[in-house]
Formats: structure tokens, C-alpha cells, sequence
């Protein structure tokens, strides 16, 4: 393989790709990123751990069409390295692979393996359904879920974000036992069908793609979600993410989402985030635990634990209806509240031991989009 | 590598090889198999040709074999470092993986660790194949599961979703955990004819009489087949036995502690090296009693030595300090072995 690219190109994709390589998996081939130059002047790049992948695309002068598969963090810092202009790379049969900047002297030289080791990327397979979205409307989606997705790898159904599309609506729900969040979006004029329980892993690395391609593309970028098998691909600005997605079934939240809230709450998103969290920090630090009580006109947050004292604080909320308390996690609500870019928040309570629910207040409520996430409360 | 199906390259093993292909052909290749037999006889290639033919590109449905040639095919070989180049057909083994790569900070002294199997096969439960047609994990001496890694594999292996497969290798089935046997549907290999065992010590450039003894000594298995004739690793294990005899004919017993250092480093080159004390021991046993000259107190003696080896062998198997083991064999040995051996006690 002998192949000339810019710097500027190869740079960007080799950093993305080196973030899909695995470094400490037991296949020593997926810390590597797969160069092959392609006969029709392209240099295509592929990383992956098996459970994410990337694909992309650069321009490139194919002198000799081939592929071979370098580490990808050693390749990367080579790269960095170099001056700016046109990179010569070329390798040998068995795998080793020169670097050199042209016109300078500078060269490196790096161990790789024949790409034929490389395993191939999942593709979609022809006449898969494909849909469009505005890379806005997905990275909202997940902003505002994306905190509540389980951290536990060995609960593959709650350690994922599910993903709907019902009609013009686009919906992403998580949950990890205690608490879940809910998004969803009018998307008009964009119609489809699908449902897919995308892993923690894949939504940390999608939220990074959508900003790339905000900053590239501005606010109007779209990105092509295709579904196909076990895998979705998520297409934008010449590079292809695929997925794999979770086989198994996502709690049927819908049961989960309390139905009669009488008690509605409404209250300052920044006074009530601010009062949180200036409480919580004489709470347990084990379990963040503050008690929340409501009488017409005010809410008195508490917190005390024998090892760090107690904490008070009281603000004024609109509130007319019985006295209530209730015990909560203080952290679950910040998030909520942190995600959140609304003035004023509601929160519908109904018993002491029951879930509350938390959402932007219905005065000020956007047109075609709605949120709302559950919190579930301790006892104290 | 050989581009023919693993399948292909097992020998001698017709009944076992008959039941997969014949599975693979009927598509009702079980999800979780447990060969057992000697090792050496050809079970991890079995092993490996079932993964193969599960993963190949070409096989058309109602096939037996893979094809041996397509790209999947090729990375179902074993690469030098005994693992796949194939992402859906995953090895476990005690100490394959360093351990850092399979979030440990020791090595896998003991046993499969349940490290390794969140890492290799939980972390991939929920998820399909990568190449879309089969995952298959293949576990190397399956009696080596620790009991919290076979508990957390029991639930995969029950159930283990849709085109997964386990296939458990052993050669002491017994000591697998009932729940874990109870699980899989065995298949059984035999020990190798001497003839195959002589062919294939043939095919890999050994000449016509160093086969010929070797086959005849090997139990049938090639693991043995390949130290009989192999001359540097059949004078390692002499050594051992040698050494063993000339520590006890000394008078000071320092040698004794060395052996029992140099044992606790290579607790695998141990078990091979008692196995062989046994064996010089069981060869002189047989000198004795057959020559009626000798005392028969001698022939007692030796016997008695015989039964401490296998015993300590035993203990070594059940997890006791090596260096420990080896200790209290030398001085049980000297015991009873120095009057045979015409020297004072």
C-alpha cells in the first residue's frame, strides 16, 4: 500500500478513531485502526471494539491500493507530530509501516498487521430503512436522558438509553431502577417506526459526534440513522457509526410514570437546584439523602447525618395544597435540574412514599417538546 | 495454515465428529456442549471445526462442514498466541490473557477467574454477533472454572440467546460442578490408536523409529505422544526423577528443600514430573518382584514409595502448596526408600 493524504484529514479521523479502539482488549488487533487505500482515490479508516465502530473516509493519492491496521493511539501521536502538508505512508508486506511528511525528513516507522486481520465492520445490508434527523433534535434527546442510564455493564437492559420513533414523535427513555427521564420531540414531516435500546457506551460517543457535527455543520446538520440486524448506523460528515445494538427488553416504562399527581409543586429551577445542593452537602454521603417538605407557600429542605451534621434551607414555592414531606436523593434531582434549561420546573408529589415527578413548568412549556423524569423516594 | 475444514483434521475420532457434522447440517448444533476425554485426542479441534463451520461465509444451510477457505474460515484458525483472529469465536483459559486485559491485577494462578468471564462472555451476553452468524466460546480445561466464575456462567450457559454457543473442553469432567455438567450435552472422545498417534507424529517430520517408540508409550493421547518423542522434554522430565533419587541417596537433606523451592515455581511442570517419579518407580517395582534374588521387603518398599507419589500427585491436583507437597514427599521417600536402596536410614 502507498498512499499520499493531508495532514488536516488524517489528523481529525485517526483522533476520532482512537477513541472507538479498545486498548486492553484480549484481541490485540482492536487497538489497531485499519487504513486501506481504495482504488477510486480514497483512504478508508475503520476502529472498533467489537460493540462500536467507526467508519470514514478521506481523499487521498492511492499510488499502490492495500490495507494494513496500525495501533491507533501510536499512530495518532505520529501524526500529531508531523508538519503540516501532505503525508507519504506506505508499508511492507509484513505488516511495518512508514510515516513521512513530504519535503521534510521527518519519518516514522510503525509495527503493524495485514488489514485481512482486521475484522470487518458490520454494514448495512441493502434495503435496510433509513431515516433522517436533524443532529439538534438527537443530541437533545440525549442531554436530557442521558444521566439516568445505568452504570451497571452486568444489567445490559437498564445500561442503555431505549430509542422510539412513533409517528412524528422521537423519544429516548433511561432508567437504572431509581429514578428515569424521558424526552420527547416532534420531528414534523419525518415519519418512521423503530425502537432500539442503544448501550451507555454508544450514547457517550454519540453525544461527541453530534457536537462535531454541530460545530461543523451548524444548527441544520442532519445525521442518517440506519437500522439493519443486530446493528444501527448513524451517518454524518463522512463518517459512519455503528452500533451494536442491546438484545434484550427495556422495563416497560410507561407503568413506571405515576399517573394521579394531585400535589404540583412550582418552583425556581436555579433557586431549587441551588437550595439542593447547598443542603445535600451536609446529607449522608452515602445515599445524598434530603427530606423535602411542602406547605402552602414555601418548601423547607433538610438533611442530617451523624457524620456531617445537618443542613436547612427554605424557599419560596406556588403551592396551595396539604402539607406533605418526602424523603428524596438529593443527587437524582440535581441532574434532573442540571439537564434542564427552563426558568421554572414543576414537581408533582401525591404521598410520602410515592414517586415524584419532575418537569419543566406547563406555563412555559415548549411547543413540540416534552420532558419528564421520575424520582423515587427514600425513606428517612 | 492448512485451508481445509478444522473438521477435516481430526483424527480417529469418527463417532464424535459424526454427531456435529451431522448437528451442523441439521442446524440443531446445541447451545452449550461438553467434550470430554484424555487430552490430547483432538477435542479443541473438534472444538474449533464447529466454530468454523458456524461462522463460515459460504456454508449454505443443510451443509456439514465449513468451507476452510472463506475470510471467517481463515481467522477461525488458531494464531500462535492459541487464540482465534475470529471476533465471534472467544477462548477461555486459566492465564490466556494478561491479566490487566481482562481487569485483573494477578494472574490466573489458580483457576478461570470470574474476571475473565464478565470480560470474554457477560459483557457480550446481551449483544449479538459481530459478523451476524454465530458467537462461540470455547473454555480449555473447563475443570478449571472457579466456583464464582461457573456460577456466573451458569445463567449464559442455560440460556445463552440467540446463535450462541459454549463448547467446554476436559478431561476431568468430574470435577466440573454438577450444575454446570447438568447444563451441556457431552460429547465423548476416546484415546487415539497408536497408528494415528504414529501418523501424526510422522506428519510433523519425527523419523519412522522415534514414532514408532513414542506412539507405543503415549496412552494414545498426542499430548503424551509429543514429550515421548521429544528428547529435550523427555530428559526435563527424567531429571526431575534423578534428581529426585540421587537427593535421597545423599546423606544432608539440604537438596530436598531445593527440590521443593524449584517445585513451587511451575506447579504444571510438577504434576508431569510426579507422574513420571511414579512411573520409574512402578518400572523398578516390576524389576524387583520379578527377580527372586531381591529381598522382597525391597519390593514392599518401592510400593509403598509408589503409593506416596500418586497420593502427593493427588494432593497437588486438590490444590495443596506445591512446595509443600514436594517437602513432605522427600522426606516420606527417604524414609522408605534409602534401606531399599542399600543405604543407611
Amino acid at each position: 500500500m502507498e498512499l499520499t493524504a493531508a495532514k488536516k484529514d488524517l489528523l481529525k479521523l485517526v483522533n476520532r478513531m482512537q477513541a472507538v479502539a479498545e486498548k486492553k482488549s484480549t484481541m490485540q488487533v482492536l487497538s489497531n485502526v485499519l487504513l486501506a487505500a481504495e482504488g477510486n482515490g480514497q483512504l478508508r479508516l475503520a476502529a472498533t471494539d467489537l460493540y462500536l465502530g467507526l467508519l470514514g473516509r478521506i481523499e487521498a493519492t492511492i499510488a499502490k491500493p492495500g490495507s494494513v491496521a496500525v495501533p491507533a493511539k501510536d499512530l495518532f501521536e505520529r501524526i500529531k507530530n508531523m508538519p503540516d502538508g501532505p503525508i507519504v505512508i506506505a508499508t511492507q508486506d509484513n505488516g511495518q509501516t512508514t510515516l513521512k511528511a513530504q519535503g521534510t525528513a521527518r519519518r516514522y516507522t510503525l509495527r503493524g498487521v495485514p488489514g485481512e486481520d482486521f475484522p470487518p465492520l458490520p454494514q448495512p445490508q441493502e434495503g435496510s430503512p433509513s431515516y433522517s434527523l436533524d443532529v439538534l433534535a438527537l443530541k437533545e434527546l440525549m442531554d436530557k436522558t442521558h444521566f439516568s442510564i445505568s452504570t451497571d455493564e452486568t444489567r445490559a437492559h437498564l445500561n442503555s438509553a431505549l430509542f422510539e420513533w412513533e409517528g412524528d414523535t422521537v423519544r429516548m427513555v433511561t432508567t437504572d431502577g431509581h429514578r428515569l427521564s424521558k424526552m420527547e420531540i416532534k420531528v414534523p414531516g419525518k415519519h418512521a417506526t423503530t425502537s432500539m435500546l442503544i448501550p451507555l457506551k454508544a450514547i457517550n460517543e454519540l453525544r461527541r459526534l453530534c457536537d462535531e457535527a454541530i460545530a461543523e455543520g451548524g444548527d441544520k446538520a442532519t445525521l442518517s440513522i440506519i437500522e439493519s440486524g443486530s446493528s444501527a448506523f448513524f451517518q454524518t460528515g463522512g463518517v459512519t457509526f455503528s452500533v451494536k445494538l442491546v438484545e434484550a427488553k427495556f422495563p416497560p416504562y410507561s407503568q413506571v410514570i405515576p399517573q394521579n399527581t394531585d400535589k404540583i409543586v412550582r418552583v425556581s429551577r436555579s433557586g431549587l437546584h441551588e437550595a439542593l445542593k447547598a443542603v445535600s452537602i451536609a446529607s449522608s454521603e452515602r445515599t445524598s439523602g434530603v427530606k423535602v417538605a411542602v406547605q402552602k407557600g414555601t418548601m423547607r429542605i433538610t438533611s442530617e447525618s451523624p457524620e456531617s451534621g445537618e443542613g436547612f434551607d427554605e424557599l419560596p414555592v406556588d403551592y396551595a395544597g396539604p402539607n406533605l414531606s418526602i424523603g428524596f436523593n438529593a443527587k437524582y434531582f440535581l441532574d434532573v435540574l442540571a439537564a434542564l434549561t427552563d426558568d421554572e420546573v414543576e414537581l408533582a408529589l401525591s404521598g410520602e412514599l410515592d414517586p415524584a415527578v419532575v418537569r419543566p413548568s406547563t406555563a412555559q412549556k415548549r411547543e413540540g417538546s416534552d420532558f419528564l423524569a421520575v424520582v423515587m423516594p427514600m425513606r428517612i | 495454515m492448512s485451508a481445509s475444514p478444522i473438521m477435516s483434521r481430526v483424527r480417529s475420532q469418527d463417532t464424535a465428529v459424526q454427531v456435529l457434522r451431522r448437528a451442523v447440517a441439521a442446524g440443531s448444533v446445541h447451545h452449550a456442549y461438553l467434550f470430554e476425554g484424555p487430552a490430547g485426542v483432538g477435542k479443541e479441534l473438534a472444538a474449533l471445526g464447529l466454530a468454523q463451520a458456524l461462522v463460515c461465509e459460504r456454508r449454505a444451510p443443510g451443509e456439514s462442514d465449513a468451507c476452510g477457505t472463506c475470510s471467517a474460515c481463515l481467522r477461525a484458525n488458531l494464531t500462535h498466541d492459541r487464540v482465534t483472529r475470529h471476533p465471534d469465536i472467544t477462548i477461555l483459559e486459566r492465564a490466556l490473557y494478561e491479566p490487566q486485559r481482562i481487569g485483573r491485577r494477578t494472574p490466573e494462578s489458580q483457576d478461570i477467574s470470574i474476571d475473565q468471564v464478565r470480560t470474554l462472555v457477560l459483557a457480550r451476553a446481551a449483544f449479538g454477533p459481530h459478523e451476524g452468524r454465530a458467537k462461540v466460546f470455547i473454555v480449555r480445561r473447563a475443570e478449571e472454572l472457579g466456583t464464582s466464575a461457573a456460577n456466573a456462567l451458569l445463567k449464559t450457559l442455560e440460556e445463552p440467546g440467540d446463535k450462541t454457543h459454549f463448547i467446554l473442553l476436559s478431561a476431568q469432567p468430574g470435577d466440573l460442578l454438577p450444575t454446570v455438567r447438568s447444563r451441556t450435552m457431552r460429547v465423548r472422545f476416546g484415546s487415539l490408536p497408536e497408528s494415528t498417534v504414529k501418523a501424526l507424529l510422522l506428519e510433523q517430520g519425527k523419523d519412522e523409529a522415534v514414532a514408532t517408540r513414542a506412539a507405543a508409550l503415549a496412552c494414545g493421547t498426542m499430548e503424551e505422544a509429543m514429550v515421548t518423542a521429544d528428547p529435550e522434554l523427555l530428559a526435563g522430565r527424567d531429571a526431575f526423577v534423578l534428581d529426585v533419587l540421587d537427593a535421597i541417596t545423599k546423606s544432608e537433606r539440604g537438596r530436598g528443600y531445593e527440590l521443593a523451592e524449584q517445585a513451587k515455581k511451575d506447579k504444571s511442570k510438577l504434576d508431569a514430573d510426579l507422574v513420571a517419579l511414579a512411573r520409574a518407580l512402578h518400572l523398578r517395582l516390576r524389576a524387583e518382584s520379578t527377580d527372586a534374588a531381591r529381598p522382597a521387603a525391597n519390593a514392599r518398599r518401592i510400593a509403598e514409595a509408589f503409593a506416596m507419589v500418586t497420593e502427593s500427585a493427588e494432593n497437588l491436583a486438590g490444590n495443596n502448596n506445591p512446595q509443600l507437597v514436594v517437602e513432605s514427599l522427600y522426606f516420606k521417600l527417604r524414609d522408605v526408600l534409602r534401606p531399599a536402596l542399600g543405604q543407611p536410614r
